[in-house]
C-alpha cells in the first residue's frame, strides 16, 4: 500500500485528481479542507477528518494522508441501525474502521462489526472528530459527508496490533453505580463530577472553572477495571448538571479508578505498543499508528518523541497515522474493545490472509 | 490479580437478575461476562434441543454443541475444541456457552467463578419465568372477562328482547282494551243502520251522520294505532324535548288502562319548559314499567283514591321525576331486590321479572341517569334521575 503527505488538498488533486484509483483520505482538522471539492474528480475519495495526522516522525495540524487503496472502502449511514449488507468479509486479513468519535453508538456498532467478521479478522482504528468536541460531518465516500457515520476499509493483509497507553492509578477504586451509554453519572452513589472534582483539585492544586474542564481533565482520565488488572481508559470530555461526558460507553457496576499520567509512562507505553506489534514479523509493509489526541494535549512538546519512539521501533517502514478522539482494537484473542488516550499501533504485513 | 478478579467477579454477579423479561436478563448477563472475561463467544440456549442461540455476543459458534452431550448435573465444565477453550455453564433447563483463547489456567478460574453464579442464575431464569406464567395468566384472565363481558352483552340483547316482547304482551292488552269501545261504537252504528234498511226507514241524511260517527271512530283507532308505533320506533340518536312529551307518550298509550281500574293520574310539572336531549321512547318504556307495576300493585286491594302521582323537578343539572303510588308500599325483602334480573312477585302472565331490570339498565347505561325506589307513607316512590349537564337545550 502507497503513501502519500500533501500540504493540501488542493495539492492532492494536482496530482492524483484525474488518476482513476481509490484513495483514503485521512484529513487534518486545520486543513483547507471543502467536501465538495473531491465530488467530480476521477479519483475515488473516501476520508475522515482527525485532529491531527502523522507522516513518518511527524505529526501535522494541516495537511492531508493519502493511502492508495485496491478495494473501495464502505461507508456506513447510520451506526446506532448498521447495515453491513455491503461489506464482503471474505479473504479480509484485518479492518481499519473509523467512526465518528462522537456518537453514543460506537461500542454497540463495534460489538455487531465484530460478530460479523471471521474470527482471525483484526479490526483496528479510530475516532475521527474535530477538537471542538462538537460533533459534525466528518467521514465521507465520494457521494456523501455523514456523522454518525463510520468508514470501514477492508485490508487483504495481516495486521499486528500492539495496545498501551501508560497511565497510572491515582485514587480507586470506585464503582459506577449509574451509567447511561456514555454519561457517568453516579460515583459510589454521588454525582460523578463531584467525587471526580475532588480527586483532581487535591492532587492537581487547580480548581475547575466553568471553561477549563477538558484542559484539566485531560490530565485524569478514568480507567475501568479489567479481568488481567489492565485498564480500559475512559476520557471524561464534558461534564453536565453532575454527570461526566465521556467518549465511549461506561458499562453500569464497573469497578473504575481515577488515573493520571507521568510523560516518561505515556512514552514507554507507546514504545511498548510498537514492541507488541512488530514482534515476530519480518514481512512489514507498513505502520500505521492511531493514538488519542488527548495524549498529544498532555505530553505537548513532548509528543513529536512518542511518535520518533515508535519510527525508531520500526526503523525504514512506512509510517502513517491519525489522532483520534478514542482507539479500536481487537487481537481476535478477546473481545472487542472501544479505548480512550490510548496509543495503537498497527503493523501491517505484506503477506495476505 | 485476586483483587481484579473479585471486580470482575462482583461485575459480573451485578449483571444478574436486572430485568424479569428472560431475553434481556440473560442479555445482559451474557454481555457483561463475555466483555468482562475476554470471551470471543458470549451465547445463551433456551432449551438443551436448541441448536440456535437466543442470545449470541461476539463471534458465532464454529461447531455443533447438540454433538457435545452438554453434561446437565455439573456447575461447569469446560472442553477443548480445535485452539478454543469451551466453558458451559448449565442451568435447569437452558445454557450458556463462552468460548475462549486464553491461556487454560486462566480460563478453568474463569469457568469456576461463573460456575458460582449458577444458582442466583437459575433463582433469576426461574423469577423471569414465573413472571411470564402470570403474565400469560393475566392475559387468560382478561380473555376470560372479555368473553364474559361479551356473553353479558349477549345477556343484555336477550333480555331487552325479552322484556319488549312482555311489553308488546302488555300493548295488546291495551289496544285490545283502547279499541273495545270505538270497535263497539262501530258495531252499533252498523247495526242501526242495517236495523233502518230492514225497517225500510233508511233516510239518507241519518246515514250520513252514522257514518261520520263512524270515521271519526276509525280516526280514533287510527290514532291510537300511531301512539303505539311510534314507541316501538327504536331511538337510534337522542332528541330535544320537554318532559311533558314523554307524560303524554306514556299516557296515550296506558292512561285508559289505568282508569278502567279507578286509579288516578297527577301530574305536578314544575319544568315544563325544560328542554333536554334524550331517547324519548326508552324514557318511556322507563314510565311504563313503573306506572304497570304500580297498576299492578292496585290489583286486589280495596284501596280507596287510588292514585299515582307523577312529579318532575329540576335540581341543579338534575331532572328528577317521581312516581308514587297510594298502593301500599313493597315488601321488605323484595324492595332490595326489585331491580334484579328475573325477580318477580307476580305469578301471573306479565310476571317476567324484567321490566324494572331494565329500566334500570336503560336509566344507567342509556340515559347516563339512575332510578331508585323507596317506600313512603302510603306507597312505593320510584326516582329517575336525568343529568342535564352538557344536553340541555333550553
Amino acid at each position: 500500500m502507497k503513501s502519500y503527505y500533501f500540504t493540501s488538498l488542493e495539492e492532492f488533486i494536482r496530482e492524483y485528481g484525474h488518476d482513476t484509483g481509490i484513495y483514503l483520505l485521512l484529513v487534518a482538522e486545520k486543513s483547507s479542507f471543502e467536501y465538495d471539492d473531491i465530488l467530480n474528480l476521477k479519483a475515488q475519495c473516501y476520508g475522515a477528518i482527525f485532529p491531527e495526522v502523522i507522516y513518518e516522525k511527524q505529526h501535522f495540524k494541516s495537511g492531508i494522508v493519502v493511502l492508495k487503496l485496491d478495494k473501495e472502502p464502505v461507508l456506513i449511514k447510520n451506526i446506532e441501525k448498521p447495515n453491513f449488507s455491503e461489506i464482503k468479509i471474505e479473504d479480509i486479513g484485518s479492518m481499519l474502521v473509523f467512526v465518528d468519535g462522537l456518537s453514543a453508538s460506537i461500542d454497540s456498532f463495534l460489538f455487531s462489526l465484530f460478530e460479523l467478521i471471521d474470527e482471525d479478522c483484526i479490526l483496528f482504528g479510530g475516532g475521527a472528530g474535530k477538537l471542538t468536541l462538537q460533533q459534525e460531518k466528518v467521514l465521507f465516500s465520494p457521494s456523501e459527508i455523514l456523522q454518525d457515520a463510520a468508514l470501514i476499509i477492508s485490508l487483504p493483509q495481516k495486521i499486528n496490533v500492539g495496545v498501551s497507553h501508560g497511565w497510572e492509578f491515582l485514587r480507586g477504586h470506585y464503582i459506577a453505580t449509574s451509567t447511561d451509554k456514555n454519561i457517568l453519572k453516579k460515583i459510589d452513589y454521588e454525582p460523578a463530577f463531584d467525587v471526580y472534582k475532588k480527586v483532581v483539585e487535591e492532587d492537581s492544586g487547580l480548581k475547575f472553572t466553568k471553561d477549563n474542564f477538558f484542559d484539566l481533565a485531560k490530565s485524569y482520565p478514568l480507567g475501568i477495571v479489567t479481568m488481567d488488572g489492565e485498564v480500559i481508559v475512559r476520557d471524561p470530555i464534558f461534564t453536565d448538571d453532575g454527570d461526566l461526558i465521556l467518549v465511549g460507553i461506561m458499562p453500569e457496576n464497573s469497578v473504575i479508578n481515577i488515573l493520571k499520567g507521568k510523560k516518561k509512562n505515556l512514552l514507554s507505553a507507546a514504545e511498548k505498543a510498537a514492541d507488541v506489534a512488530i514482534k515476530g514479523t519480518d514481512d512489514l509493509n507498513m505502520v500505521i499508528v492511531i493514538d488519542c489526541i488527548s495524549r498529544v494535549l498532555f505530553l505537548e512538546d513532548s509528543f513529536t518523541q512518542e511518535i520518533s519512539l515508535i519510527k525508531e521501533k520500526v526503523k525504514g517502514i512506512p509510517m502513517v497515522g491519525v489522532l483520534t478522539l478514542g482507539e479500536i482494537a481487537n487481537n481476535s484473542k478477546t473481545y472487542i474493545d472501544f479505548y480512550n488516550k490510548t496509543c495503537v499501533v498497527g503493523a501491517l504485513c505484506s503477506s495476505t490472509n | 490479580m485476586l483483587f481484579h478478579q473479585l471486580t470482575i467477579s462482583y461485575e459480573c454477579l451485578s449483571s444478574i437478575g436486572n430485568s424479569l423479561e428472560l431475553e434481556s436478563m440473560m442479555a445482559e448477563i451474557i454481555i457483561t461476562f463475555s466483555r468482562k472475561t475476554g470471551a470471543v463467544t458470549g451465547s445463551y440456549f433456551k432449551n438443551y434441543e436448541e441448536s440456535i442461540p437466543l442470545i449470541n455476543i461476539g463471534k458465532k459458534i464454529p461447531f455443533s454443541l447438540l454433538e457435545k452431550n452438554i453434561n446437565i448435573n455439573k456447575e461447569y465444565y469446560i472442553f477443548h475444541e480445535a485452539d478454543k477453550q469451551v466453558v458451559v455453564l448449565p442451568f435447569k433447563t437452558s445454557y450458556a456457552v463462552f468460548i475462549y483463547k486464553g491461556k487454560q489456567e486462566v480460563v478453568r478460574k474463569l469457568a469456576s467463578m461463573l460456575g458460582n453464579f449458577q444458582h442466583k442464575i437459575n433463582l433469576s431464569i426461574s423469577a423471569c419465568e414465573g413472571v411470564k406464567n402470570l403474565e400469560e395468566l393475566n392475559e387468560g384472565l382478561e380473555q376470560r372477562v372479555q368473553k364474559s363481558i361479551e356473553k353479558i352483552h349477549n345477556n343484555e340483547k336477550v333480555l331487552i328482547a325479552q322484556s319488549k316482547q312482555a311489553i308488546m304482551g302488555e300493548m295488546i292488552e291495551m289496544i285490545a282494551h283502547q279499541w273495545r269501545q270505538p270497535i263497539t261504537t262501530i258495531g252499533m252504528i252498523a247495526n242501526n243502520i242495517l236495523f233502518d234498511i230492514a225497517l225500510d226507514e233508511f233516510e239518507t241524511h241519518e246515514i250520513s251522520d252514522e257514518l261520520n260517527k263512524v270515521n271519526l271512530q276509525v280516526s280514533y283507532l287510527s290514532k291510537t294505532i300511531d301512539d303505539f308505533r311510534d314507541f316501538f320506533k327504536e331511538s337510534k340518536e337522542k332528541q330535544s324535548i320537554v318532559i311533558q312529551e314523554v307524560f303524554d307518550g306514556t299516557l296515550a298509550i296506558i292512561e285508559k288502562h289505568l282508569l278502567k281500574q279507578d286509579i288516578e293520574i297527577i301530574i305536578d310539572n314544575k319544568v315544563k319548559n325544560l328542554k333536554f336531549m334524550t331517547f324519548q321512547n326508552e324514557l318511556i318504556q322507563v314510565f311504563l314499567n313503573i306506572l304497570g307495576n304500580a297498576k299492578d300493585a292496585f290489583e286486589n286491594k280495596r284501596i280507596e283514591n287510588k292514585k299515582i302521582i307523577i312529579k318532575a323537578k329540576q335540581e341543579k343539572n338534575i331532572l328528577s321525576i317521581t312516581i308514587s303510588d297510594n298502593a301500599g308500599g313493597i315488601k321488605v325483602g323484595v324492595i332490595e331486590r326489585i331491580f334484579e334480573p328475573y325477580f318477580s312477585t307476580k305469578k301471573k302472565k306479565n310476571g317476567t321479572g324484567l321490566g324494572l331490570y331494565m329500566s334500570m339498565i336503560i336509566m344507567s347505561e342509556h340515559l347516563g341517569g339512575d332510578i331508585k325506589v323507596k317506600n313512603i307513607d302510603s306507597g312505593a316512590e320510584f326516582e329517575i334521575l336525568i343529568p342535564l349537564e352538557g344536553d340541555r337545550d333550553d
